[in-house]
């Protein structure tokens, strides 16, 4: 299965990830996230966002088993990180992506960012992570739609003095 | 929010965002427009070519239709203008109901989740697609959120 990696702390949000979805060719998503996995709310409210893409909400545990044992079945699917520390997460164990995209981070009250786009905040330790997620061979996109213009996350954070 | 001198990568964005794209126009009694727009940024980040206009106590119908065609105009960069208002029959509605000659469309009943569904592809869709989304996304939104978690925990 191809793995499409989407950091967006928005997770699921109609018309763009429906966008996403059939922009990449993708028939399932899933959210990777232990706290949204523990909450039987969102778990169930999440699906329904996705306007009828089915939709599997996990914890990065489990979201990285699941993908192992499909590893080799035709397909693809969005894979959704809350931010960038779940992404590396999940990448650390074991997941390979074919293509790694900020949708959205918005700044966090009381936590020190640079808005490096208007819809993504940074803090230093944001940076040092997207940073290790870059050292794994990736180019990280920062488009919240697949028509956006695309602009590299590690250059920008380098001419924002974050890296 | 953090403010920082125009940097290279700031100046790319500015590039890139004052491309061609449907501007958004938001008319309402009162404040109403205003608040709208400013919690949209506060989920979405900054945003172009996108205006409120908010009729007060005492204000003139004249004024107001005059206002409004000037906002059109400046928003308008040739991919069309879409007008929300706050609803069907009250002065702003009636006043842009009327305005058929410039390239917009008009929508009533604005709430956060429409203006929030289609900010993100007013440069990529065409007027008469944000404006068809705009609508399900506004009717889908509304909810009977109780009800709802009931049926979630089974209650």
């Amino acid at each position: 299965m191809k793995v499409h990696l989407h950091i967006d702390n928005r997770l699921i949000h109609g018309q763009v990830t429906v966008t996403w979805c059939s922009f990449f060719g993708v028939n399932l998503i899933i959210v990777a996230d232990d706290k949204v996995a523990a909450d039987p709310l969102q778990r169930a409210m999440l699906p329904q966002a996705a306007r009828g893409i089915k939709t599997e909400v996990l914890s990065i545990a489990d979201a990285v088993n699941y993908l192992k044992q499909r590893e080799n079945l035709p397909g693809s699917v969005l894979l959704i990180a809350k931010n960038p520390l779940g992404a590396l997460e999940l990448l650390r164990n074991g997941i390979k992506a074919e293509t790694i995209n900020v949708g959205n981070q918005a700044p966090i009250a009381g936590t020190k960012y640079v808005m490096v786009l208007n819809w993504i905040a940074v803090t230093s330790d944001d940076a040092k992570v997207y940073k290790e997620i870059a050292n794994f061979g990736y180019k990280i996109s920062t488009k919240r739609t697949p028509n956006d213009k695309d602009y590299e996350l590690i250059d920008l954070l380098q001419k924002k003095g974050l890296l | 929010m953090h403010k920082s001198l125009l940097s290279a990568g700031e100046f790319i964005t500015g590039c890139f965002l004052g491309g061609k794209m449907i501007g958004i126009l938001i008319v309402s009694h009162g404040k109403f427009a205003e608040g709208l727009i400013d919690a949209a940024k506060l989920i979405a980040g900054e945003q172009e070519r996108i205006e409120s206009i908010g009729l007060f106590e005492g204000d003139n119908l004249d004024d107001l239709t005059t206002k409004i065609k000037q906002a059109i105009s400046r928003l308008d960069d040739g991919s069309g203008v879409i007008v929300f208002v706050d609803m069907f029959g009250a002065s702003p509605s009636n006043i842009v109901s009327r305005l058929i000659e410039q390239n917009i469309i008009a929508i009533t009943g604005v709430n956060l989740p429409m203006v929030l569904e289609i900010m993100s592809f007013r440069n990529s869709l065409s007027l008469q697609e944000i404006a068809d989304i705009a609508v399900n996304s506004g009717k889908e939104s509304i909810m009977n959120l109780t009800q709802k978690v009931k049926e979630i925990l089974g209650k």
